[in-house]
């Protein structure tokens, strides 16, 4: 997968590096709005709160290219923006839970039995709500491993994280949501 | 089959698809308003003096502020130092006791909380810790 992306990425930081920022940076929404858009929708549930998260979204990576000094590849680059703004908007949810003295799991389960945009089957809702059960970081690391398919290393870049502790976390977590599943099915 | 040894999501590869429908063209318009973002943006020179002459303003208010307060305030030569000390006791502490009471009457906003919490640093889970 990383290896399609990077022939992107590269006319794109080519781009960028002669100067020219706004045709690089259209590079950037051209491709990645579907992929960080299904990856903010997966922690989100709703398209409004993930249309107005991934906009901020893009704002940032547009301030901070200027900071881009390729040492990351730009995709992971890219992903950890939008996996801070995710946490960070997720964090904001559980203070409001917390206040409302509601549970911020149940309110994201509840978004998905009442979302009228969800086509998916049963096993597919039911394996989406699983997921809003789970740690924080558990819930990165089987989203971008189980949906995306990402390496380790790859989740590593992005998250901070070492490798083993990834591992250990996406192993947590699958068997965590096999369980949940097989109760059902 | 022996519950355990089924492996739900390894059998079911349709899991992965994507279960929510997109309204109509939204990637395509999101696009388009996203490019916006990068587009060097052309002020007239009008809009360009607005922070200037908004600066110059307050300023002007200030200079101005200060010496309608100096003229008004300042005590007067038979002004004694015990006169001064009760002038300053009955206006000043009477407004700051005043603020105290208006800000313990105003209701904060539940934003208002969770922007500080979070910029405090504190998790949801230190908190789950204390309900």
């Amino acid at each position: 997968m990383s290896v399609l992306f990077s022939v992107t990425d590269d006319r794109i930081i080519e781009l960028y590096n002669s100067g020219q920022q706004e045709v690089a940076f259209n590079g950037i929404v051209d491709a990645y709005t579907e992929r960080l858009y299904w990856h903010v929708r997966r922690f989100l549930c709703s398209h409004e709160d993930t249309n107005d998260l991934l906009q901020d979204i893009f704002i940032k990576i547009w301030a901070a290219l200027p900071n881009f000094r390729g040492e990351a590849r730009l995709y992971t680059w890219l992903y950890r923006i939008a996996t801070n703004e995710v946490l960070n908007h997720l964090r904001k949810q559980k203070f409001k839970a917390l206040v409302s003295l509601d549970s911020a799991s149940g309110i994201l389960e509840r978004k998905i039995d009442e979302d009228t945009s969800f086509n998916g089957d049963q096993m597919q809702r039911e394996l989406h709500k699983a997921i809003q059960r789970l740690p924080e970081k558990q819930r990165i690391v089987f989203s971008l491993r189980y949906f995306d398919e990402m390496k380790y290393e790859e989740i590593s870049e992005i998250t901070d994280t070492t490798v083993g502790a990834l591992k250990a976390s996406y192993h947590h977590a699958y068997n965590k949501i096999k369980d949940d599943l097989q109760k059902i099915f | 089959m022996d519950n355990k040894k089924r492996d739900i999501l390894a059998e079911n590869s349709g899991l992965r698809s994507k279960p929510y429908a997109v309204p109509e063209g939204y990637f395509e318009s999101f696009k388009a308003d996203m490019k916006h973002i990068a587009q060097p943006q052309q002020t007239p020179l009008l809009h360009r003096l607005v922070p200037y002459a908004s600066i110059a303003a307050v300023f002007v208010f200030l200079v101005a502020a200060g010496t309608f307060f100096l003229q008004k305030f300042t005590p007067a030569e038979d002004f004694t130092q015990e006169d001064y000390l009760v002038f300053s006791h009955s206006s000043m502490n009477v407004e700051y006791y005043d603020t105290m009471d208006q800000i313990a009457d105003a209701e904060i906003a539940a934003e208002d909380i969770i922007e500080y919490l979070i910029y405090s640093g504190i998790t949801p889970e230190e908190i789950e810790i204390f309900k």
